[in-house]
């Protein structure tokens, strides 16, 4: 087959029965529709999810401020940190599906598709670069708070000594910490990596030389 | 505004079919899918200020809702590669009249969607230039690409037949 003969072929075979699946569909009660059945549900997930991290989060910071604030509890600075962690990690959860709910929903109907293509992809940087600024301040700040503490604690830098096991561990925790932002940078890039992969692609064949 | 809307769909409904069926060939959430172009579309129409004509919005939002939709699907793992098996198996059980059209969409299928949407508007006899402005590349560009997509698919049909 030549590729002038490709046209011919689309309407031969599309000449054939269609099997039409479509006359089911009742527009006027679609359009009063906000997403159909199989968006609907994946958004409703997204949105469970987020609800869930959302209440845990609220939850944890209620019992804490009323063991530290009302109760008056006098924990010790490891168990602080501890605490402060779970926190954080919730936090970060709770954002990465709120980010995923952002992906799924904002749209560009009425651009070119080659511009749309662009808006998204912009977003999805957009996106990426939001998270690892917020946890490089979030984490990065927890890391500085934690050395601060720990360095005033054993009264000075020069008290620091390697075969502390817990100074090691601590050290080791700090780097952890340290780490987080790039790790949730790689992480959403592991995520959407289809997605990036796709859009590369799509630009790329838009953009190269005719 | 309801009714006009309807009665301008009904005229294109073969269109946003075939987009369907060429974007979401044997995916068992096509009928969805459907139905998701149409509400896009409706939340869309007060947009749609006559600047173009209607078909060339029309086939605007409809190819980057399914490309949108495309997407989307790629964030579900599972659910593409079930409907991957699923396209694989019932393409060997197909009765030998449509066999034609299973290979032409078969090879479409292996596409990138912006080459399929290119090539949608070319089968669908639309002008380089109407074709350009929907896509939003230059007319000589759009020539260009569709010579490439046609190579590609002539390639993956001869594969095929080998």
């Amino acid at each position: 087959m030549s590729k002038n003969d490709l046209k011919m072929f689309w309407q031969d075979a599309n000449a054939i029965d269609q099997g039409d699946i479509y006359t089911n569909v009742d527009i006027r009660k679609t359009l009063k529709m906000n997403h159909c059945k199989a968006i609907s549900k994946v958004l409703s997930d997204i949105k469970l999810k987020i609800f869930g991290y959302s209440l845990m989060l609220i939850i944890f910071v209620c019992l804490m401020a009323y063991a530290l604030g009302y109760l008056g509890l006098n924990l010790s600075k490891n168990t602080l940190s501890l605490f402060a962690f779970v926190g954080l990690c919730m936090v970060i959860k709770t954002t990465s599906e709120i980010d995923r709910l952002l992906v799924m929903t904002d749209t560009s109907n009425n651009l070119s598709v080659k511009a749309s293509i662009q808006y998204f992809q912009k977003k999805l940087i957009r996106v990426r670069r939001v998270d690892f600024i917020s946890s490089i301040f979030y984490f990065h700040s927890f890391a500085i708070w934690s050395t601060y503490n720990y360095i005033k604690d054993i009264g000075g830098v020069q008290n620091l000594s390697w075969g502390n096991a817990f100074q090691v561990l601590l050290l080791v925790v700090i780097l952890m910490l340290l780490l987080i932002p790039w790790l949730i940078k790689y992480q959403h890039n592991h995520r959407y990596k289809k997605l990036y992969s796709d859009l590369n692609d799509s630009k790329e064949f838009l953009f190269e030389a005719t | 505004m309801e009714k006009e809307f309807i009665r301008l769909i009904n005229s294109y409904q073969g269109i946003l079919q075939k987009i369907c069926n060429i974007f979401f060939y044997r995916n068992p959430n096509r009928e969805d899918y459907y139905q998701e172009i149409l509400i896009r579309l409706w939340k869309s129409y007060p947009d749609f200020k006559n600047q173009s004509a209607f078909s060339t919005w029309l086939y605007r939002v409809a190819l980057n809702t399914t490309i949108d939709i495309s997407r989307k699907q790629r964030l579900l793992p599972i659910h593409t590669e079930l409907s991957k098996i699923e396209y694989n198996i019932s393409s060997s059980e197909d009765n030998p009249e449509s066999d034609q059209k299973t290979k032409l969409y078969q090879a479409i299928n292996q596409l990138l969607d912006i080459e399929k949407a290119i090539i949608f508007l070319y089968l669908e006899d639309y002008s380089y230039k109407e074709i350009a402005e929907i896509i939003g590349i230059s007319e000589s560009n759009t020539g260009v690409k569709i010579n490439r997509i046609k190579s590609r698919i002539i390639k993956i049909l001869g594969n095929e037949q080998k």
